[in-house]
């Protein structure tokens, strides 16, 4: 067993451990090692090949693979070493990495500092316990991505799409632009799941029906998809009898949920949040392992690729400090709770003293809000529960802020 | 009223999504209403008049151990042309390497945008038969 | 082709029997539809469990061969390297009458040589041995013999070894006629060919009866009754120590909560009598009263839904008879059925393909013991998703692929999954039933297009031709642009 000494492991090379990696070697650690186990980097972004990433970061309008190039490089000439085909076996509480890969073997790597990066894995079809047979054919939307952009390879000609999130709209189109015909989305609830501009750009460009309000209740097919049932459901979200109706199609596409990727965390002892399904963070992007960090998908789910890299840049900065020795603890602990219409908020836990960014998720759709922390009120135009609300705690706000043990965020509608 | 339609168009320039009833006369927009802003403005008369929309797709490689790469349009398409667009990228096949950027076809389809690489390949052995 | 022996069939029954067959120094041939081995509903969709053999009524075919089996299983499972786990079970009384069928099953289980039987009846005691049982429990017949295992991977293990030792299989084989000269049997017809041989085996499960009636034996048919299960995250592994049953019915023995062999947790079978032999759906009623019945033992299990990761569905092979029918037939000399195998089938296979074997002597096969014989068989190696560290480390040594991991939930390695390739797997299906590829948290999300990939350069065929279980059911059909380049496509 290989044993190397590093300053800050970091696992998973997508957009929050390449963020992370390379601000953690700007702020001055020397060792930092990206543990991979894909055979390239950029994590999720090498196959989203369509535009939208870097609004903010970048302010330009780029795909996926030329947002991450951007990072890939800069890891590279600062010598950032990446182990990729490498799979991180077991973290322990005393930071040791437990990894193997073909050319090197088992390896521990002893880390002063370890930044959790490892995004999240969908939904599949067996935990929404569809019934019906057992085909080929039915694939989650990102194994359909990569399938199609980076393999090379068209899943099928007829296509259902179940979940109209982000993921299930931007594949419809996919699978449209590549010559399939796409049948419907369907979704569960009264209201689609993703952006407006991709419900437009994705399902209205190409004349795709959208079925709101319902689900797929039986898949067909001996050996490969052949049709779908679908039915209408009641505000319980169960099927309606005498309205199912068959699809004929020859593949089933799920985006029926993002799960972030947490076995790692777990198996070291790392306290999560069951909101997020991932840790509990502060606002230095520490768990509650001191030296442990989190940042991207694996803390929660994020919209833009833009968020994962400020905050994949904070927890590699943090952990650089930590592994210097020149991480102060926090001035004190706030616990921030979730409240009215608020679904979760991270960080889960700030000092009150330095200006931090809060991301939040809303559990319904309201205009003309005010975000209300004790004495402090924001007030915001809109809020959408696909889309993360960010909250930038100034100074100024800050000051205004009851410094107490615990604050609860509600988002109030104005009357 | 004689000639004319009204037609409902989400403006997606912002989160607020207003969705815009817009008349239109002899394909012109002669009337917006329920938009809160200018720059819905904009975007509705151009959604209506001329949309366009950001192309991007892949388009076959040969020499990088992988089988595509992604491609995009420099600049937005008519929206009525992305079909058409996909096809004419399907019959064409790139060699390694390739760097962000490259002009994969300029011009396109005469609309006046170049398809340029997204992504960096490097020239490799095949990994498998293809 | 020819043959000494035809076995019909190539699931936990068939698969036995080959191999207690390959003892001898016999041409043995076995004969199977599907495209892999293990791949019919009954064994692949089982519940892996070694029953103790309290269960059946003494005097009945499946009695004298349930516990027998049980012992033999103990002897075997560690010879061809399938692991085999002593859990005990315990058969659980709700109410205050379903204590009489307890004590009824104890009795039989006395009667059938079960060791060590005991019923418990202190509340506490059971709490203790199963901390989330229902705490309305009233008493639980314990039977300690009672094991789980893998029912496919045990399968194919048993054909391995079988193979290893001379036996021929041909899958996607199809018997299509039994033909006699007078009254005895001289050859086997199938979709792809002849085989001469004077003796035949028929192991066929759901079709037992029809090649039963292609030698002129229609005494019996087999009607499909489907049984659905739930398969829960390995989080909740723990959650029961035990087989865990419910007090059984006329029908079935119940919707049984089972950790697996592998670690996971396992909920199911219901009962359901179907017609058609090849209707292997889930339905939302059978899924259902499946969770309602295992909440029934284990009512944490109610709030449990979140953490299922899959759920399937087998059919057993009921005999209108009630009973396994092992015979063999003076007006078809040379046909030995083994039909009607439901449970305890798997339980039972070794001390029935004993029994076979002594059929087919007594229709004048010869038998002799081969020299040769080898009844070890090594499994493939799963040192690193053990996470038997130093052990994976010599393995790398030796083949760097094993330090490649393809399938993360598993933890399943490249070398791995070319091990099962090399032993038959042709298919995704064959690779994830005999490495576990696919059968994690994320159900193939991530392997499967390495594990697609792995198969097309291994097996020298463009990926679009890989299939999930031969058959129509490719996976990737088409290359990308194809479709465009056609224009409208037709279906």
């Amino acid at each position: 067993m290989i044993e190397e000494d590093v300053e800050v492991a970091v696992i998973g090379g997508g957009a929050a451990g390449l963020a992370a990696a390379i601000r953690a070697k700007e702020t001055g650690a020397e060792k930092v090692t990206i543990l991979d186990r894909n055979s390239e980097l950029g994590g999720i972004l090498p196959q989203c090949i369509h535009t939208g990433f870097g609004l903010h970061h970048f302010r330009e309008n780029l795909t996926g693979p030329e947002y991450i190039a951007r990072f890939i490089e800069r890891a590279r000439s600062l010598k950032v070493e990446c182990k990729l085909d490498t799979m991180v076996l077991r973290v322990t509480p005393e930071k040791e990495v437990v990894a193997v890969n073909s050319p090197d073997g088992l390896m521990t790597l002893k880390s002063r500092a370890i930044v959790l990066a490892m995004g999240c894995r969908e939904r599949p079809r067996g935990a929404l316990g569809i019934p019906g047979t057992r085909p080929a054919g039915i694939f989650t939307a990102g194994t359909a991505q990569r399938l199609m952009d980076v393999e090379g390879y068209l899943p099928g000609k007829r296509i259902v799409i179940l979940g109209s999130g982000d993921v299930g709209l931007i594949m419809a189109r996919r699978f449209a632009m590549e010559g399939a015909k796409v049948e419907a989305v369907v979704e569960i609830l009264p209201y689609p799941g993703g952006l407006a501009r991709n419900l437009v750009q994705c399902l209205e460009d190409f004349q795709i029906p959208l079925l709101l309000k319902h689900t797929v209740t039986f898949i067909h097919g001996a050996e490969r998809v052949e049709a779908v049932t679908t039915a209408r459901v009641d505000e319980g979200g169960s099927p309606i009898s005498g309205t199912e109706r068959m699809i004929r199609c020859d593949t089933l596409i799920l985006s029926v949920g993002l799960i972030p990727e947490n076995e790692l965390s777990e198996a070291a002892g790392i306290v999560l949040d069951p909101a997020t399904g991932g840790p509990v963070v502060n606002e230095h992007m520490e768990t509650s392992i001191p030296g442990i960090f989190a940042c991207g998908n694996v803390v929660h789910v994020h919209d833009l690729v833009d968020y994962v890299t400020e905050t994949g840049e904070l927890a590699g900065e943090s952990a650089a400090n930590y592994a210097m020795g020149k991480l102060p603890p926090l001035a004190r602990k706030m616990v921030l709770k979730a409240g009215q219409n608020v679904r979760y908020v991270v960080p889960q836990i700030v000092s009150g003293e330095e200006p931090v960014a809060l991301f939040l998720r809303v559990r319904k759709p309201l205009r003309n809000v005010k975000v209300k922390i004790r004495s402090l009120t924001m007030p915001i135009r809109v809020v959408r529960p696909p889309e993360t609300v960010v909250l930038r705690l100034t100074e100024k706000r800050l000051g205004k802020l009851e410094k107490e043990k615990e604050l609860t965020i509600n988002i109030e509608e104005e009357p | 009223m004689r000639g004319e339609e009204r037609r409902k168009v989400t403006c997606i320039v912002c989160p607020l999504g207003c969705e815009a009833t817009v008349t239109i006369k002899n394909e012109r927009v002669i009337k917006v209403e329920n938009l809160e802003c200018p720059r819905g403005e904009d975007y509705v008369l151009t959604e209506i008049e001329a949309p366009k929309r950001d192309f991007f797709t892949t388009v076959q490689v040969r020499g990088a151990g992988v089988p595509v790469c992604p491609v995009r349009a420099t600049q937005p398409v008519p929206k009525e042309k992305l079909l058409e667009c996909s096809k004419e990228l399907a019959k064409i096949t790139v060699d390694a390497p390739i760097k962000i950027g490259d002009v994969i076809v300029e011009n396109l389809l005469g609309l006046g945008v170049d398809i340029i690489a997204a992504r960096n390949l490097e020239e490799m052995e095949k990994k498998e038969n293809r | 082709m020819k043959a000494d022996v035809v076995v019909v069939g190539a699931g936990i029954v068939g698969s036995t029997i080959a191999r207690e067959l390959s003892r001898y120094d016999l041409e043995v041939v076995v004969v199977e539809r599907e495209p892999d081995v293990a791949f019919g509903s009954p064994t692949k969709a089982n519940t892996g469990i070694i029953h103790a053999g309290y269960d059946d009524k003494p005097g009945t075919v499946k009695a004298e061969h349930c516990s027998r089996g049980n012992a033999l299983w103990h002897k075997i499972a560690p010879e061809i390297g399938v692991p085999l786990k002593e859990t005990g079970s315990l058969v659980v009384a709700l109410k205050e009458e379903e204590v009489n069928a307890l004590k009824e099953l104890k009795g039989r289980g006395e009667k059938n040589g079960v060791p060590s039987l005991e019923i418990i009846d202190d509340r506490e005691r059971l709490l203790e041995m199963e901390p989330h049982l229902n705490r309305e429990a009233i008493a639980a017949l314990y039977a300690p013999s009672a094991a789980i295992t893998s029912p496919y991977e045990l399968a194919m293990a048993m054909m391995e070894n079988a193979a290893q030792n001379g036996v021929k299989i041909l899958l996607e084989t199809e018997v299509t006629g039994v033909i006699m000269k007078g009254a005895e049997v001289k050859r086997v017809r199938t979709n792809r060919g002849g085989i001469e041989a004077d003796y035949v085996v028929n192991a066929a499960g759901l079709w037992a009866d029809r090649v039963s009636a292609m030698a002129g034996v229609k005494y019996f048919t087999i009607h499909p009754r489907k049984g659905e299960y739930y398969v829960f995250d390995k989080k909740l592994g723990g959650l029961v120590h035990r087989v865990l049953f419910p007090a059984p019915t006329p029908v079935s023995k119940g919707i049984v909560v089972t950790p697996t062999v592998d670690g996971n947790l396992l909920i199911g079978p219901n009962a359901q009598d179907m017609e058609d032999k090849e209707d292997v759906a889930t339905t939302s009623s059978g899924l259902a009263e499946v969770f309602t019945g295992a909440s029934q033992l284990i009512p944490l299990l109610a709030e449990k839904g979140p953490m299922v990761i899959t759920n399937f569905c087998g059919l057993r092979p009921e005999p209108n008879t009630q009973d396994f029918i092992i015979e063999a037939y003076k007006e078809v000399r040379g046909f030995i059925n083994v039909a009607g195998m439901k449970s305890p089938g798997l339980t039972a296979a070794p001390s029935v393909a004993q029994k076979v074997a002594a059929l087919l002597k007594e229709s004048g096969l010869e038998l002799r013991e081969k020299e040769t014989f080898n009844p070890h068989r090594k499994p493939i190696d799963r040192s690193l998703r053990e996470l038997n560290l130093s052990k994976a480390e010599g393995l790398i040594d030796q083949d760097a692929r094993y330090g490649h991991v393809v399938c993360r939930c598993e933890h399943v390695t490249e070398g791995e999954i070319l091990e099962a390739i090399r032993r038959g797997a042709s298919t995704l299906d064959g690779v994830k039933f005999r490495t576990r590829a696919g059968m994690g948290r994320c159900q193939g999300g991530f392997c499967t297009p390495h594990v697609i990939k792995i198969l097309a350069r291994e097996l020298g065929i463009p990926a679009e031709r890989v299939t999930k279980r031969e058959g129509k059911s490719r996976l990737i059909p088409h290359r990308v642009k194809e479709v465009l380049l056609r224009g409208e496509s037709d279906d």
